[in-house]
């Protein structure tokens, strides 16, 4: 009897570890104060490392090292795809060397799983503590009921710790069984999109720049409208003759992945997008965002300003530049975006060409 | 002494049967993502796949030697399989010496490819090496004395078909699930989110490779109605394992459509980049067909022979 009193007494125990605790929008939330001292700030994405087993991290710390020389930035985000079919070793070997450019060239870095960087011989809470350990990644997850792991978002503030800028990223997750013989890209889930908008308005709808992995629709839709303006399939430049909702600003880059039907819900495309389309540009335009980038196609570089609503601003989405030769590429398409934010809540973007060879840096504006 | 020789080599082969699965399971995966890659980092992984072949061909050369037939394929096991180590097993060593002093590898634990690489692909090469100088020498001092034993009863066609064909196939993938099984105490999600599926995928990982070593172990050597009893208990009984684990991660996974990529992605490296479901597929049609082929083929000889005097 007093063995059974006191398994009874086990079950709450069992009980609380089965519920998360949940967290409010500043859990989410770390500060940075990077506009104490400055007006502007250098917001560098990286894309589709893809570090494997068989990295050869000399020569690729080598080119980053270029590459943040060239872009000097403040902050660093990685856009997932950091690794792909890699360990612990290969895993661990990417955040130490992003670690130490970091103190070489003083930045801050964070970053967004993409969907290859489940792809590991570890289990999945390896990478959070693998991140957790690092001396200069801001990289936050709780244990949550989100959908995803990589949800979290840098406030920048200035010297009185005043937020002006959130830099958020939203993990786009990895694949869905869409039937027994194949996968689909997945998407950013409504959960997740709850999750932006309650923390957007937490931090007073500050000005904001997303980040995430797999593409969202909409830039095909932007792709669609600039065929209309002149772009052209053949070059990559836009996609004439196929009707597309939204509205469509300033355009570039380049869109030079092989046609593919995804779904038929979007219809030939150049964009690896998830097997439906998700709310959140729509949130992204209700909650100012200036501009919301990924990765995982890695010869498109194409990016516009877009929108839904005449009465709204535009909001920036494209590629960023895929960086480094992991996996394929496209010679001289291959280096880092370059956000730059200024104290008044306005952004303007540039593309940091990077190559292998020493002194192969160009930079030139998104826009012209 | 005799007795126990082919007692320690049956152990030997059962215990370097999950090793070798692993060494095949760490060569493919990085095999399939150089593949892919368009600069692939290929020199760098070649000790790691060569480990992988050395010990995948040191099992087969154990398993042919405790299942010696006649006096030739006694002598061809000892001298071809002892060169063929002797060759592998050099070429690891020599390979791995050659990237240390070119500076590939900046220290013999420098990649991070494995746990213990490149160090692990010396110590295979060495123990090749060894193994294969030792097959030769007993090759040369002890082959004259070898006899025949009772010629097999199964066509010249039926055993080029089953013994150098679909065995080493079968005995290959099983090894490599075996060792994706093992590998999985390192990728297994420590919060069994998907737990109620992705069990009957690690079963199904073992079921190949179980199978393989309780035939060899148990019925290969049986004769008359023990064997005929093994094999209809035997087959039936993982048929219905196989079929129960299929259906469970059938449905398993309609239902729960992330259970494979979100806790599985590891299981089935090459999957992911092409986006088909293909090692869930292949797990399901060895779960399914080999118990199906000893079954139907013992029983359709059992039509044409007289009880009682089948050995094969």
């Amino acid at each position: 009897m007093k063995r059974k009193l006191s398994a009874l007494g086990l079950l709450p125990l069992l009980l609380c570890s089965c519920i998360k605790a949940t967290f409010g929008p500043e859990d989410y939330v770390e500060k940075l104060p990077l506009f104490a001292a400055k007006d502007e700030v250098n917001v560098l994405q990286i894309t589709d490392l893809h570090w494997s087993l068989g990295v050869d991290v000399a020569r690729q710390k080598s080119y980053l090292s270029n590459l943040f020389s060239a872009a000097e930035p403040d902050l660093v985000v990685t856009t997932g795809d950091n690794v792909m079919i890699a360990n612990e070793g290969t895993a661990k070997s990417f955040i130490e060397t992003m670690d130490e450019l970091a103190e070489t060239h003083d930045f801050f870095w964070m970053t967004t799983f993409g969907n290859h960087d489940r792809q590991g011989i570890y289990e999945p809470g390896f990478r959070k503590r693998a991140l957790a350990s690092s001396s200069r990644c801001l990289y936050r997850e709780l244990d949550d009921d989100l959908t995803g792991r990589s949800n979290y978002a840098v406030t920048l503030t200035d010297a009185s710790g005043t937020g002006v800028f959130n830099v958020v990223s939203i993990d786009s997750n990895s694949y869905f069984q869409s039937s027994m013989l194949e996968y689909s890209y997945d998407v950013v889930h409504e959960d997740q999109v709850a999750w932006y908008e309650d923390l957007a308005l937490a931090t007073g709808d500050l000005p904001n720049l997303v980040y995430l992995h797999i593409p969202l629709y909409e830039i095909e839709y932007a792709f669609r409208l600039a065929g209309k303006k002149g772009g052209t399939l053949e070059e990559g430049t836009g996609r004439p003759g196929v009707e597309a909702p939204g509205i469509l600003g300033r355009s570039s880059g380049v869109m030079h992945e092989k046609d593919v039907v995804m779904n038929d819900k979007l219809g030939p495309s150049r964009c690896c997008v998830g097997f439906e389309p998700s709310r959140l540009f729509k949130a992204l335009e209700a909650h100012h965002a200036r501009g919301v980038f990924f990765g995982h196609d890695h010869v498109n570089d194409f990016a516009a300003e877009y929108k839904y609503e005449e009465t709204s601003d535009f909001v920036t989405i494209g590629y960023g530049l895929k960086t480094g030769d992991g996996l394929y590429y496209e010679e001289g398409m291959i280096g880092g975006t370059l956000a730059t934010l200024k104290r008044d809540g306005s952004v303007s973007y540039s593309r940091c060409f990077q190559g292998y060879e020493p002194d192969s840096a160009t930079k030139e504006p998104m826009f012209q | 002494m005799k007795k126990r020789v082919p007692l320690l080599l049956g152990a030997l082969e059962a215990l370097l049967f999950p090793v070798v699965g692993i060494a095949l399971y760490d060569a493919l995966t990085a095999f399939v993502v150089e593949a892919a890659s368009t600069s692939p980092e290929f020199p760098r992984i070649v000790p790691l796949l060569l480990m992988g072949v050395t010990l995948a061909v040191l099992w087969f050369v154990l398993h042919a030697i405790r299942r010696p037939r006649t006096a030739t394929s006694r002598k061809v096991t000892h001298l071809l399989g002892g060169s063929v180590l002797l060759v592998l097993g050099a070429a690891n060593v020599i390979l791995d010496m050659v990237y240390a002093f070119s500076g590939m590898f900046s220290s013999l634990l420098a990649s991070k490819a494995t746990w213990l690489y490149p160090i692990d692909t010396l110590v295979v090469g060495f123990f090749a090496d060894f193994l294969g100088a030792f097959l030769i020498f007993r090759f040369v001092r002890k082959s004259k004395g070898w006899r025949d034993l009772p010629p097999h009863p199964w066509g010249m066609a039926k055993r080029i078909a089953v013994g150098y064909v679909l065995f080493p196939l079968y005995a290959m993938v099983a090894m490599f699930f075996a060792g994706t099984f093992v590998m999985s105490l390192v990728y297994f999600d420590r919060d069994f989110s998907h737990f109620g599926v992705t069990l009957a995928f690690y079963l199904l990982m073992a079921l190949p490779g179980v199978s393989m070593l309780l035939y060899e172990h148990l019925v290969r050597d049986a004769e008359g109605m023990k064997r005929f009893s093994r094999i209809v208990r035997g087959c039936s009984a993982f048929l219905l394992v196989g079929v129960a684990l299929c259906l469970w991660g059938y449905f398993g996974s309609l239902q729960d459509r992330y259970a494979i990529s979100d806790s599985l992605v590891m299981a089935f490296p090459l999957d992911f980049l092409i986006s088909k479901a293909i090692g869930p597929m292949l797990l399901f049609v060895l779960a399914l067909v080999p118990p199906l082929c000893p079954l139907l083929s013992f029983l359709f000889e059992k039509k044409k022979e007289a009880p009682g005097v089948n050995r094969d």
